[in-house]
Formats: structure tokens, sequence, C-alpha cells
């Protein structure tokens, strides 16, 4: 070993150069080279890489609410919540019956008719009933086995397995949809290309929950022993702080979040049977890239997802754009590669 | 006076800390065998022990980390020997751990933040700022008092060890102890930080009672009013000081030499 500059001593190993190299090729392919892709390269049409690049962002927000509430439950408490999923469809499910009894009508909501209220009440409702199953889930399953992550993580998955029962049950198996608001479902025009206004209302949504979570885990009492927590339990505990309550709280908060993220989920790309599993591997895909129990690794790790989510169906080939899919778990491999716990993430 | 046999004086209110026969069976292993230890307020007591001798194991029955098999701890007349770690520093008690465990991603302010507001249950107030200015002032003054001023924004996981050590009584005094129990605050101190340390502890309010685990003899005697020695689990010998250095048992089972001419 050369006690070389160290600060450079990173950069030699092989999966940064690798990372390095990848992303200034996807970078060249999308901006000169993408001729016979559905979108062509950015040079030719910058209307339609702004698009992508908006359609990543604002994806990206959902998918931060969505992994935001799953990364603090696992930050504090080591639970892998695999009910992510199911409390994020059910959230949705119980707002739009909330919202077609607010407004009326049980089918083809016209959203000149839905209010802003006729989507935030059912939205707050769909999350509350979220929060109020995910604190009765940790306290009468989980609180008992704590530290037991192989018990925790089986109990939540059997509690996917039937609450994904019981829904289908309650709420049918057909695709159903959470109606915007109509003040929002309007069109812009950016560079020539039109672009949905309640796409930006989703961001926006989603910036203001990792703005509020911010403040609520820097500036107040609670938020300090939560990331206390997330350094030494045990240590809390020593000083006298009852951190079971706190555990409580954070189950009842990430659990919101998971509903809040369902509802917005709904109104952008309906709920339906399966919608549960989808999102509760989103939220991995997402946490695992940014590292578990980060909130800044869920927000990056959202972007990139996000990102690569939007452009892999835009920049492929269009013969290949099949294969978009595939991109997602290429970019999983690479981040790993890199970063064995996330790009945040700090070893367990 | 030789080695002398560990005895168990009657409890009398001006205990601070008693513990009675304790023993702690982990398995088949018995960390302590039928420890009793009465500490009177406002004492200095140091224990020492060869590695594995029960030392920081009596610290947790103490803190209330670890139950006894058998056997009782009182804190001030209570009995809290089933108490939960967590209700005791409203006791008055606070301790430091081995290994330096302030919060590393925390800086320097909240870690003494979070003692006090343990200390006071304070961490319920959910939406309210993480200080008041009493709050404040008050975690100002502990890291003065360990010459941690200029570091009060400072990331805990980011100070080099000593001041690590620094932060952690820091936040062990913040809360007024009655009871202050120390795991090897000096371990891994170079040596003008052991000068400072053991200025801070000579420092201390006369009537706080303090406990220590030191493997460091200089620091441990020069602290200390009283010196227990623990070997396998058992008290061995209890004396000031200058007795416990001059005990030839002590010296052979601890120090591993004959006692210095």
């Amino acid at each position: 070993m050369t006690p070389a500059p160290s600060r450079l001593a990173p950069l030699r190993r092989p999966p940064v150069w690798v990372a390095t190299v990848v992303a200034v090729a996807v970078a060249a392919w999308v901006l000169f080279l993408a001729d016979g892709t559905p979108a062509g390269a950015a040079v030719d049409d910058p209307g339609r890489f702004l698009v992508t690049v908006l359609d990543g962002i604002t994806f990206a927000g959902l998918l931060f609410v969505a992994a935001s509430g799953f990364t603090l439950i696992f930050g504090l408490m080591r639970t892998v919540n695999m009910a992510h999923g199911s409390l994020f469809l059910l959230a949705a499910y119980v707002a739009i019956r909330v919202q077609e009894a607010m407004v009326g009508r049980s089918r083809n909501l016209d959203p000149a008719d839905v209010g802003v209220l006729d989507w935030l009440v059912p939205l707050l409702a769909g999350a509350g009933v979220a929060a109020v199953l995910g604190l009765l889930i940790q306290q009468v399953f989980l609180q008992w086995n704590e530290g037991q992550e192989m018990r925790q993580t089986l109990l939540t998955l059997a509690i996917t397995v039937v609450l994904a029962d019981q829904m289908l049950r309650e709420f049918g198996g057909l695709a159903q949809r959470m109606v915007w608001p109509g003040g929002v479902t309007h069109f812009f025009s950016v560079l020539g290309e039109r672009y949905a206004v309640t796409r930006i209302f989703m961001l926006a949504i989603a910036v203001l929950v990792g703005v509020l979570l911010w403040l609520w885990l820097n500036r107040t009492s609670v938020g300090m022993v939560i990331r206390a927590g997330v350094d030494d339990r045990q240590m809390v505990r020593g000083l006298g702080i009852n951190i079971r309550r706190v555990f409580a709280l954070t189950f009842l908060v990430g659990s919101f979040l998971a509903g809040v993220g369902g509802v917005l989920g709904a109104s952008f790309a309906g709920a339906a049977p399966g919608t549960d599993g989808n999102w509760l591997l989103n939220a991995l895909v997402v946490v695992i890239i940014g590292g578990l129990g980060s909130l800044k690794g869920a927000a990056a790790g959202s972007l990139l997802y996000g990102t690569v989510v939007a452009f892999s169906p835009a920049y492929l080939p269009a013969q290949y754009s099949y294969y978009a899919i595939i991109m997602t778990f290429g970019l999983l491999a690479l981040v790993l590669a890199v970063r064995p716990n996330g790009l945040f993430g700090r070893p367990a | 006076m030789a080695s002398t046999p560990a005895s168990t004086p009657a409890s009398t209110p001006a205990s601070t800390v008693e513990v009675r026969a304790v023993t702690v069976a982990f398995g088949g292993l018995r960390a302590l065998r039928g420890v009793d230890l009465d500490i009177a307020r406002g004492e200095r007591l140091a224990i020492i022990g060869p590695n594995g001798a029960g030392k920081t194991t009596l610290f947790n029955v103490i803190a209330g980390d670890i139950a006894p098999t058998t056997g009782a701890v009182l804190i001030r007349g209570q009995d809290c020997t089933h108490l939960p770690s967590r209700h005791r520093p409203r006791l008055g008690l606070a301790r430091t751990y081995q290994k330096a465990r302030a919060f590393a991603g925390l800086t320097v302010r909240e870690n003494i933040y979070l003692a006090l507001a343990g200390h006071r249950g304070r961490h319920r107030a959910l939406w309210r700022s993480s200080a008041d200015r009493r709050m404040r002032d008050e975690a100002a003054e502990a890291a003065a008092r360990v010459w941690l001023s200029g570091q009060l924004d400072a990331v805990a996981g980011e100070l080099a060890h000593g001041q690590r050590r620094q932060l952690e009584l820091a936040m062990a005094i913040a809360t007024r102890p009655d009871v202050l129990l120390l795991d090897e605050p000096a371990s891994g101190l170079s040596r003008g930080e052991r000068e400072r340390l053991v200025e801070l502890l000579e420092s201390l309010d006369e009537q706080l009672t303090l406990l220590l685990i030191e493997h460091d003899m200089d620091v441990a005697f020069r602290i200390a009013g009283r010196v227990v020695v623990l070997a396998d689990g058992e008290q061995v010998m209890a004396g000031s000081p200058e007795q416990v250095r001059a005990d030839p048992h002590v010296h052979r089972i601890y120090l591993g030499t004959e006692a210095p001419a």
C-alpha cells in the first residue's frame, strides 16, 4: 500500500471505473447517438428528452413517498416490513371508496366533479387507516419479537398474504382508480410537448412529504431520539428513554407514509390485486440502491430508479424496448458493485 | 491487614448503592458469585480486577442492563433489582460504557440533549423543537466541563477517540446524577488526556457517588477512596488504595508480579 493521496484511492477500484464508464456511455448515447429509439437523440428532440426527465423525477416522487416509510421503520427497528405494500394498497382502496362516497358516484368519476377536498380527505382517510393498521401490526405481533428479524419478516409476510385475500374479497379483482382533483387535471406545454399537471402535483406532494419528514427527524426531540436509535438502541434505553413508544410512533408514521404513497399511486396508476407486491418490490429496490435506513438514500435511490424507469423504454432501440425492465436490475447490480451497502447505507 | 474476606455490612440509609449477595450466571458460566457492596454517599470507589473478573457485569447489574440471577440491588434504599435500565436515570444514576457509545450520527450538542431528555422524559414533546433555553445552557455547560465547548456542533462520529470519551462523560454528568458509573474511562486516552480526566473527576461534586472500573492503576488509585478487587466473580479484597497497592495477594492474582520492594 502506498501512502499516496488517499482521497483518490477508492477510485482505483474497478467497479467505480465501470460505473463511471457506464454513466458516460449512457449519457453519450442519450444525448447524441440514440437514433432509432422511440425518443430519438436528445440533441435532435430536446422536448422529448425534457419530458422523459420530468417523467423520471415525478415518478421518483411517488417512489420516495412509498420508500421513505419503509426505510424509516427499517432504520430504527431493523424490521423489514413486508406488509408495506399491503398497507399501500389498502390505503388506496379505502381512499377510492371514500372518494366515491364523497362525490356520490361509484364509477366513471369526472375530474371536474372532484374538488381538492374530495381528494385530500380520502387521502388522509386511507393513509390514516394504513397508519392504524400498521400500528396494530407492530403492537400485536412485532414488539414481542424485537431483534428477531427473521421472525418479524415472516410475520409481516404472513400478514401480507392474509390482507391480500381479504382485500380481494372486499374490493374485488378489478383495477380501480382514484381521481385527481379537477383543479390539477390540466396539461401545460414544454418545448412543444404536453405535460400533465397531475404529475407535477404528485411531485410537489412528495417534496412536501420529504421536507416535513426531514424537519421532523432533524428539528424535534422525537426525531433526535429516532436518529439516535438508528445508531444504538440499547444506549438510548440506557439514557432513560422509553424507546418502545418511539418504535410504535415510527411504525405509525411509516405506515401512514405507505398509505400516502398508496393513494398517490392509485391516483397515478390505479389500484388492483398485485399492486401491493409491486410496490413492496419498488420500495425494496429504492432502499437497496439508496441504503437501508437512510432518508437521504431513499431520495437518491428514488431519483436514480425513477430516471432509469423513465429512460429505458424511451431510449432503448425500438426493437429492444421490451427489455426496459431489465435495466432496473442493471442499475441495482451496478450500485451494489460500487457500494455494497447502497449509496448512503452503513454496514448493519 | 491481609486480604479481607467480603463482609456484609448492615444496610444503612447512608448507603447510596447496596449490592446484596448478587450472583449472575450466563448458562453455566458464573460471572458473579455472591458479591456484596455497600457504597456510601459521596464515596469514590474503584473496582479493579483481571479481565473476566466480572467488573462490567457488576456494573450492568447496578445499571439494570442485566438482572441478577440471585441477590438484590438497592439504590438509595429502594429495591430496584428488577427495575429496567431505562427507569434508572430518574433515580439519579448515570453510566458510561467500556466502548465509547456516543451516537455517531448526532452532534455533540444533540448527544447531550438526549441524555438530558432521557433524564426528564422530555422526548415526549413531539412537535416542539429539540431544546429549550435551559437545556441549551445545561448542554453548553456540560460540554465546557469536558473541554468540548468548541465542538458543540461537531458530529460525534467525527470526533477523535479521546473526545468521544469526553463527550460520554459530558452526557453522564449533564444530568447531575447522584451515582455515576464509569467503565474504564481512561482506556485509549493519551497521557495528557488522562491527566485531564483525573482533574475532571476530582472536580466532581462531593456529594456525588462515583463507581469506577479502571485498568489504569494510576488513575484508579488517585481518584478512589476505596478499592475493591474482583477476581473470578468474587470480591477478593477491599481497602484503601495504599492497602490494595501493598497487598501481595492482589499483586499475585491481578498484577501478576510480587509486591514492590
